[in-house]
């Protein structure tokens, strides 16, 4: 159990009559997770039973190997948490945010204060931190909420939406960092978000939640691996040619709406796909294996839910 | 092409705040991406677009027609702002009978017309029966989506019309509004995420600081690009031996190799000449390809070089 | 080494323990309450009470000794004043346990209760500090992921309230009583006063507590600061409205006002009746002026109906603790 970040066994939260986790178990190790699941499914419930901004109805859980109903208080001294919403302490300005919110998760106040401008300087905020909060832009104030949840060097963080306003520079900043955490300095990290590009490019481990239950928990190479044999084709021009060309070979392919072709090659590599464009005397610019694979396997994994009572 | 929306020198301060700056474009019928960092001007525009102010100096034109003061106009429009104010006292289908018949139709047709707009937008009849208060932020989008398109606008102007939606929801949308396109309707989509844009627009506006910067096909923004070479990007088996084989063939103007992850990036001077040959020049390395991409076509590094 | 780190780095030192993440909350709490520089006037205002304290303190003193100033004075006026003032101010002396004990006593409770309209001044600037504010941003959230709980995070607002009122009612009352007492004629003025800071003491703790929670408790029924403001000034003025419709013949509506059930608690705890009896009972001469009190206020005196205003101020209690656990969740 102690290699497990997040272990849950027969979790169960229920709104009155609605189920929104329903006996879910699970275990977790470390690494990039990304929690996906609809709307309404019980991905948002989840991470709040687990960080007990709601009470569960029954089941346990544990985090970093400590059971969440007994020993909550003390577990969130290495856990971090952002929030979607917009939510901060109010009257304060950057830095004192920050240093508040380490004290608040047992660091005493010199450690605090060091942390939270090495914090600051890590998600790239400058003399803003002096200013307060109020007067924060949407970009400020979502750099502002990751600084604090690792301003006390969590061994987990729980990332609901961390993109979510951000215009794409911005997006592109955040999401750096967030791997940079898993990568270089061993933070796992779970990331709930609608975006699967984001997740695709950052998680290595996928949790899918529908209807309350757990649908699916595997690494993503896994995954894709399961997508093998596919490929996305980009040419310049004649894709009607490639489509004939590939139907005569006996692999089934399409025209997407973006204009590229999605072709099942079955082969291990690509080379019978490559012999046969370059025989077409056609124009490569792309070619991507196991396309949008997690969004593929994302929506057939909801249908088989959808499909079982 | 017939455009749709034309502006001319088109500038909005608010006193020496710059909103919109000598901005001049043509957006025509199908769908149009506009992107720009926050503060960049994109509300501005929407707000001038559908009426709600007024430019400082300079013109736009919707259907040949000024937006303020129009009602007959804005009643060829439709609006999906990005807040999330909705009555929340109100159920989905009083609240659009009620701007139905602002807009001009009678009780029963704007009843009838959300019903259709409700069922367009996929927001499941099992919530109807709910009031807006309890509604997730997927559902309010969808109603706010509906309210957009109840009346059968022309021109559609959406700001992140995805916001909140789950990645099913988001497939549902973008399939709505393509269909929509195909049908007429002209639809301009303001919008963060690149790449949904790039699946979904043909044409793009991009705004920064006020000013425009690019608009029209991605392609053709690329083109004009100058000084960037064709960058791309392969993952193979033998990332060196492709890499000696293309600078042999005189292709590269400059390359970046990871051989622990077998990756090699490499720029090429002349691209024509290039994809020409590039398959021959595969296959003579004997190399094993696993994925090929661009570093010079998306849209997210066109923006990123454009907006530099 | 030539090149340092200046990326992420961990930490991995001691964590402190819940006290001082309590303690935390409630020094942020009021330094955020003393950032307005009305509450800094405030506090000023109290102590100068403080000092005016002192200088009444001193005065009755120098009444209570024979020999004193002011009885040299009064033989400047007529010689048979001074006779009299000096008879009386020898039995006085010479009956310390009394004349100290009730003069002191009596003080306090005046100065304490006019303290405390001070500090309920003091809690309408800063309720909105309190609970509203973190209502309206949303930072139950931020707090509830943090290594704290609920409870702890109450504890630390009250903790706000509690340095607060020690600030503007608790500090001034101790600091003159101390310094009152030591510019006394003799030093078993502190001996003999030690009766009025066990009531001072009493009281205040008690009331402070009680303040505090119905600060809270105010602040959280509604996340706009003019509405907490306004609530908690209606609870305190609107007390008035209360007493005078109770004298019109349901005389139980006078516990709905807060300022009348601390009132009869004070009144309960400083005894001012058996001061009132002692006095009567023993000082000659003057003793028997005392008789012509009018009757009702002696009767307010001896019987405080403290149970009265015990009772009403537990159920504001526990509306007040049932509205914080109602309000105070994440979303």
């Amino acid at each position: 159990m102690s290699d497990c970040v997040i272990q849950t066994d027969e979790l169960c939260k229920a709104y009155g009559p609605q189920k929104a986790l329903d006996r879910v178990s699970v275990k977790v190790g470390p690494g990039a997770i990304g929690l996906l699941g609809p709307n309404g499914a019980g991905k948002t419930t989840l991470m709040k039973c687990l960080l007990q901004l709601q009470p569960m109805t029954s089941g346990k859980a544990w985090l970093l190997g400590r059971e969440v109903g007994t020993e909550g208080r003390e577990i969130r001294k290495r856990v971090g948490f952002t929030p979607e919403m917009d939510c901060h302490i109010p009257g304060m300005a950057g830095c004192e945010y920050v240093t508040y919110c380490a004290q608040l998760s047992g660091l005493p106040f010199r450690a605090a204060r060091q942390r939270a401008h090495e914090m600051l300087d890590f998600v790239g905020m400058g003399q803003e931190r002096y200013r307060r909060i109020d007067t924060y832009s949407t970009g400020m104030k979502q750099r502002l909420k990751l600084a604090q949840s690792i301003v006390h060097d969590p061994e987990v963080l729980f990332l609901d939406e961390p993109t979510n306003g951000l215009d794409p520079k911005g997006r592109v900043q955040i999401l750096e960092l967030v791997q940079d955490l898993w990568k270089l300095h061993g933070i796992s990290v779970v990331l709930s978000s609608h975006l699967l590009h984001d997740v695709d490019q950052i998680c290595d481990q996928v949790i899918i939640i529908a209807r309350g239950r757990l649908i699916v928990h595997d690494t993503l190479s896994n995954l894709k691996s399961r997508r093998r044999g596919w490929a996305e084709v980009v040419l310049t021009r004649g894709q009607t040619d490639l489509v004939a060309a590939c139907q005569r070979e006996g692999w089934p392919c399409e025209i997407l709406p973006n204009g590229h072709v999605k072709v099942e090659h079955h082969a291990e590599n690509l080379g019978p796909l490559l012999a046969l464009i370059r025989t077409q005397q056609l124009t490569l610019l792309e070619i991507i294996p196991s396309p949008n694979a997690l969004e593929e396997f994302f929506v057939q994994a909801l249908e088989t839910a959808h499909a079982s009572p | 092409m017939n455009s749709v929306v034309q502006a001319r020198e088109l500038s909005r301060w608010y006193g020496m705040v710059m909103g919109l700056n000598n901005v001049s474009f043509e957006i025509g019928p199908g769908l149009t991406g506009l992107v720009g960092p926050n503060g960049a001007g994109k509300s501005t525009l929407m707000q001038i677009l559908t009426g709600q102010l007024q430019p400082s100096s300079g013109s736009l034109t919707v259907f040949d027609q000024v937006p303020w003061n129009n009602p007959r106009l804005l009643r060829r429009l439709g609006y999906c702002p990005e807040d999330e104010a909705l009555p929340g006292e109100l159920r989905p289908l009083d609240w659009l009978t009620g701007l139905g018949a602002l807009t001009g139709f009678t009780p029963i047709e704007a009843r009838k017309k959300g019903e259709t707009a409700l069922n367009r937008v996929k927001l499941s009849r099992e919530h109807w029966s709910k009031r807006m208060s309890r509604y997730s932020k997927g559902m309010r989008q969808r109603v706010k989506l509906a309210q957009a398109l109840m009346h059968e606008p022309e021109l559609l102007v959406l700001d992140e019309p995805m916001n909140g939606l789950d990645p099913m929801g988001r497939q549902e949308m973008a399939q709505i509004l393509k269909d929509l396109a195909a049908h007429g309707t002209a639809i301009l989509i303001s919008s963060h995420i690149l790449a949904e844009l790039e699946s979904l627009c043909e044409s793009m506006l991009m705004l920064n600081w006020g000013r425009i910067l690019a608009s029209g096909r991605p392609a053709d923004i690329r083109a004009d690009i100058k000084n960037w070479p064709e960058e791309l990007t392969v993952r193979c088996d033998d990332p060196g031996k492709l890499a000696s084989v293309l600078f042999a063939a005189g292709m590269l103007t400059g390359f970046d190799l990871q051989a622990a992850d077998g990756i090699l990036n490499f720029r090429v001077q002349d691209p024509l000449v290039f994809y020409a040959q590039w398959l021959e020049l595969i296959e003579r390395s004997g190399v094993q390809v696993y994925e090929i991409r661009s570093l010079s076509r998306s849209l997210k590094q066109i923006y990123e070089k454009v907006t530099t | 080494m030539p090149l340092h780190n200046a990326g992420y780095q961990h930490w991995k030192g001691e964590h402190r323990g819940i006290w001082y993440r309590r303690m935390t909350i409630a020094a942020n709490g009021l330094n955020g309450c003393l950032r307005n520089k009305w509450m800094r006037h405030l506090v000023v205002v109290c102590w100068t009470g403080a000092l005016l304290q002192i200088g009444l303190l001193f005065v009755v003193g120098q009444l209570l000794v024979k020999d004193s100033a002011v009885v040299r004075w009064t033989g400047s006026l007529n010689s048979q004043l001074q006779l009299f003032a000096g008879g009386l101010t020898s039995w006085l002396e010479q009956h310390p346990e009394i004349s100290v004990r009730c003069a002191q006593n009596l003080l306090f409770y005046y100065y304490t209760t006019a303290l405390l309209g001070l500090s309920f001044a003091a809690i309408a600037m800063v309720i909105p500090h309190l609970v509203s504010r973190d209502l309206s941003s949303n930072a139950i959230v931020i707090y509830s992921s943090k290594a704290v709980s609920r409870l702890d995070y109450l504890i630390g607002k009250c903790g706000t309230v509690f340095g607060l009122l020690v600030l503007t009612w608790l500090g001034p009352l101790l600091a003159s009583w101390f310094i009152g007492n030591l510019l006394a004629p003799r030093w078993h003025f502190f001996w003999h006063a030690r009766v009025a800071l066990v009531h001072v003491l009493l009281f205040s703790l008690t009331t402070m507590a009680i303040l505090s929670l119905m600060a809270l408790g105010v602040s959280a029924i509604s996340p706009r600061e003019k509405a907490s403001v306004g609530l908690w000034l209606a609870l305190w003025l609107l007390g008035g409205t209360f007493v005078n419709l109770a004298q019109h013949g349901r005389p139980w509506l006078k516990h709905l006002s807060l300022s009348y059930n601390l009132d009869q608690l004070a009144l309960a705890i400083f005894r001012l009746g058996r001061d009132l009896n002692l006095a009567r009972d023993n000082i000659p001469v003057f003793g028997s002026m005392l008789d012509g009190l009018k009757s009702h206020t002696v009767e307010r005196l001896q019987h405080p109906d403290w149970m009265g205003a015990a009772i009403a101020l537990v159920i504001l209690l526990i509306l007040a603790a049932a509205v914080l656990i109602w309000r105070v969740k994440p979303q």
